[in-house]
């Protein structure tokens, strides 16, 4: 449903990635992994149109979507989060949920959007904070809303970058757990992760990238055995 | 207290509030109505800049050059080309608004002090190109301008139209920001970035966040040509008037429009009340401007009057929809923020 | 009418010069603090008025009291630092950006109303520096003007020695490029801010003391050379000091001959001022970065 075609980004001189080719299939849970300045939250931010690819083709859905604002391609159902959290702080839990409900071009009920915060908030378990001000809430609990904002635009496509990062191993788990779950119910996730270990359970595929170009695209188990991985790792 | 008995108070407070308005003219006379005719202008400024800054995170100190591009456009049409008083207004409306539109289109890739930097700009070129021009605007010498209700001498029509005018804006600028426009605007305050990733389409709401604001910069620039008499770039636009309808939004609280307008009445009161200490007044409220950022950024009246509501200083408004029951059962509906 | 070109040459120089004082100071506060100060056009007031009363009421020989008066706005701005400024660089104060704008604007409206207080609104005269014309060529100078040029030019070599060669300019280089690398390397940061802050609102003050006897004072006197120091600092590129010299001499020089040029010499003079804005405002929407500068860094 989601793919990318040698998709190239330079900074200055320098290349961060480099001919990129992937595909990502429905409800498939896709985990990129790479050393430091491998390329990793540069090609999320392209897919999510943080970034203007230098060039290459971005496809979701059978239509080009690179060259397209941000919140386009939110619209159509690419959801992301940030590798530092990102919440509206000065906004309460429910506000913060609102927004990409209202800003979606689906005319729903605010009854309806209502209900479904409710519902979400009550899946991630932080209902009982709904009317706090986010900046109110612990660093996890901010990673949860987080999550819960990306659900309320219905995503098909949840790319998460570094998800696990400086978390509580409590609350890792949970999240790992909450991946799965939104998995099982269908959604596609992309999902960065310096945890080797976490990816490395949760993901059904994985690509990894050294020096922003694809050396490895398989299963989680033969990444271990690859040699240039290794190498890659053992390199850095 | 409860939700609902906050309310109350705040209704409460309000129709007091209401009423106090409508009596002024009967309790105050010639010289203090004047000062209560400007202070309801200030309210409205200092509210219109709030929209702008407090909501959506966009500092710009342009308010007064488009109060003041609005007042010269409506003067000069309805002095040079015979417009008709409420045409020259409504003209000097959409100018003001139009040329919101344009900073706004322009300063989009401009944030924090650049954005500080290029309205200070275009707020000095306004105001030195009014005075320049001083064949078409007579600069400094004052520019004419016929009086909305015929004279000057009984300013009971002027405070009622004020009064109305302000309630008028406070209502459409409080509809607009309890809409899904003020959650966007407000998250674009937090973050961009993560708004636009949230699907929302900043430049647009960017933009519309300017001409809301500038539109009612203009009216009430409008309502000061066609009440003052006399206008000179000066007595408008210059920067240390917008350093005090800035101070005015700070001291009553930023981040509302309440805050905005109870600042504005109450410095512009002490203003006149403080005559007798002179320039030192304005010290004073240079002062309070320091140490109120300093010590309480979120302003002085407005989180004081919630405190003193009972309200949660964090807790601000309650979106406009009815919580419904806790969506499944066995999940706690109590809350944290009430 | 060559002579008259020339004159205004000279003078051009001699405002680019002051204009080149005020833009240092505010570059190199904002190549380290990483914020503009909006109260610059007010520090230069008080520098005015600080040197006219050295020389009034204590005594001080004019050009004496441009250095002493320069040291007091260097103990007014260290004091702004250290109550208002440093908690920005702690957790305590949120949106550092809306902070950073609203206080130092609001410090310019303090200031000037202080000066309106005390002082009143009128426009003083404070002493020359030296009295009288000197003969240079066919062109008549007044002597303040040189004395304006000569004492310019000394604060300027002064500061550029010193940030150039000292390790108290590599020191604050090293904050201004990357504040935590600069703290690996044992220099503390803040102490680095409220150096920066005191020179450059130092270089404010001492701006506005020389101007004094050529152009007055008055407790408004700070808000267009305010406007302008700003309009330098983005041509010049936010935190360039050697593009916030050139683009002060290019305005002074712009300024005075252009104003010429008018055939209304009212216009041409309320315009003068218009140019530096108009170019402020061009510049900033088609290069942001301004012609030498480093990007803007953000607070947060």
């Amino acid at each position: 449903m989601l793919e990318v075609v040698d998709l190239v980004k330079d900074f200055g001189g320098i290349r961060a990635v480099n001919r990129l080719s992937f595909k990502v299939e429905e409800n498939e849970l896709l985990g990129i992994i790479g050393p430091n300045g491998s390329g990793k939250t540069t090609t999320i931010n392209l897919i999510s149109g943080v970034l203007k690819p230098t060039s290459g083709k971005i496809i979701f859905q059978g239509r080009r979507i690179d060259g397209l604002p941000p919140y386009e391609i939110a619209r159509r159902g690419i959801g992301r989060t940030f590798q530092v959290t990102q919440v509206f702080r000065r906004m309460t839990v429910l506000e913060n949920m609102f927004v990409p409900a209202y800003a979606s071009p689906q005319r729903r009920s605010d009854r309806e959007i209502r209900r479904k915060a409710m519902e979400i908030l009550s899946f991630l378990k932080i209902y009982h904070l709904r009317k706090e001000y986010a900046r109110n809430l612990s660093g996890g609990q901010q990673k949860l809303l987080e999550i819960g904002r990306v659900l309320m635009l219905d995503p098909k496509v949840i790319m998460m970058d570094e998800p696990f990062a400086g978390i509580h191993p409590k609350l890792k788990l949970e999240i790992h757990g909450y991946i799965r779950e939104m998995h099982r119910e269908g959604r596609t996730f992309i999902i960065i992760s310096h945890d080797l270990q976490t990816i490395f359970t949760l993901s059904q595929r994985l690509i990894v990238l050294s020096g922003g170009e694809k050396i490895y695209d398989g299963t989680p188990e033969g990444a271990k055995e690859d040699e240039r991985v290794v190498e890659a790792y053992l390199g850095e | 207290m409860s939700e609902k008995g906050i309310r109350k108070v705040n209704l409460a407070a309000l129709m007091v509030i209401g009423a106090l308005a409508l009596a002024v003219p009967f309790i105050l006379h010639s010289y203090w109505l004047h000062v209560a005719i400007i202070g309801l202008y200030y309210a409205l400024l200092a509210s219109s800049w709030t929209l702008l800054a407090g909501y959506t995170g966009q500092f710009s100190f342009a308010t007064m050059a488009l109060a003041g591009i609005s007042a010269y456009t409506s003067a000069l049409l309805v002095i040079k080309a015979s417009f008709p008083i409420w045409g020259g207004f409504l003209c000097g409306i959409a100018a003001a608004a139009f040329v919101g539109l344009l900073i706004g289109m322009l300063v989009l890739r401009l944030s924090g002090p650049y954005l500080a930097l290029f309205t200070i700009a275009f707020s000095e070129i306004t105001r030195i190109t009014l005075n320049a021009e001083y064949r078409l605007t007579r600069g400094d010498m004052g520019l004419t301008v016929p009086y909305l209700f015929g004279g000057i001498e009984n300013k009971i029509p002027y405070y009622y139209t004020i009064l109305g005018i302000l309630a008028a804006s406070l209502t459409l600028m409080w509809l607009l920001l309890r809409s899904k426009y003020g959650l966007f605007f407000r998250s674009i305050r937090e973050d961009e970035q993560a708004a636009a990733a949230m699907g929302v389409n900043i430049v647009r709401y960017k933009i519309m966040a300017f001409v809301v604001s500038s539109a009612f910069a203009g009216v009430a620039g409008g309502f000061f040509a066609h009440y003052v008499g006399t206008l000179t770039p000066n007595s408008i636009m210059e920067l240390p008037r917008m350093g005090l309808i800035i101070a005015m939004a700070v001291i009553g609280g930023i981040e509302s429009l309440a805050g905005a307008v109870s600042g504005a009445l109450v410095v512009q009161f002490l203003q006149e009340y403080l005559r007798a200490i002179g320039m030192w007044r304005f010290v004073i409220f240079g002062l309070a401007l320091i140490l109120i950022l300093r010590f309480s950024q979120n302003g002085l009246i407005w989180p004081l009057y919630q405190r003193l509501a009972g309200r949660r200083v964090e807790a601000k408004t309650e979106p406009e929809l009815e919580l419904p029951e806790s969506p499944e059962p066995g999940v706690s509906p109590g809350g944290g923020g009430a | 009418m060559l002579e008259f070109y020339l004159a205004q040459v000279v003078n051009g120089l001699i405002v680019g010069l002051i204009y080149a004082l005020m833009a240092v100071g505010l570059s190199l506060i904002f190549s380290v603090l990483k914020i503009v100060n909006f109260a610059h056009g007010d520090c230069y007031m008080i520098g005015g008025f600080f040197s006219y009363y050295l020389a009034t009421l204590l005594g001080f020989h004019p050009i004496a009291a441009v250095f002493v008066g320069m040291l007091g706005v260097m103990a007014v701005g260290i004091l702004i630092h250290q109550l208002l400024l440093k908690p920005l660089y702690t957790p305590k104060v949120e949106r550092k950006g809306e902070y950073a704008i609203l206080m130092t604007f609001g410090i310019g409206i303090f200031l000037q109303n202080l000066a309106m207080a005390l002082f009143g609104p009128w426009t003083k005269r404070p002493p020359d520096f030296i009295p009288g014309v000197t003969k240079l060529g066919f062109l008549f100078i007044d002597n303040n003007r040189l004395v304006v040029a000569g004492v310019g030019i000394v604060i300027m070599l002064v500061l550029l020695y010193v940030i150039g060669r000292t390790f108290i300019g590599k020191a604050l280089r090293a904050v201004s490029q990357d504040r935590d690398a600069a703290a690996i390397v044992g220099v503390n940061p803040v102490r680095m801010n409220l150096l920066a802050f005191g020179i450059g609102v130092g270089l404010a003050g001492a701006a506005g003391a020389l101007i004094g006897p050529v152009f007055l004072i008055s407790p408004v006197m700070g808000i267009l050379p305010g406007v302008k120091s700003f309009v330098i600092i983005v041509l010049g590129g936010m935190g360039s000091i050697r593009g916030a010299i050139i683009a002060s001499i290019l305005l002074g020089l712009v300024e005075s001959l252009g104003s010429v040029f008018f055939l209304d010499p009212t216009r041409g003079l309320a315009y003068k001022n218009a140019f530096g804005v108009l170019l402020l405002a061009l510049v900033l929407l088609f290069k942001p970065t301004g012609l030498f500068g480093e990007k803007f860094v953000r607070l947060e």
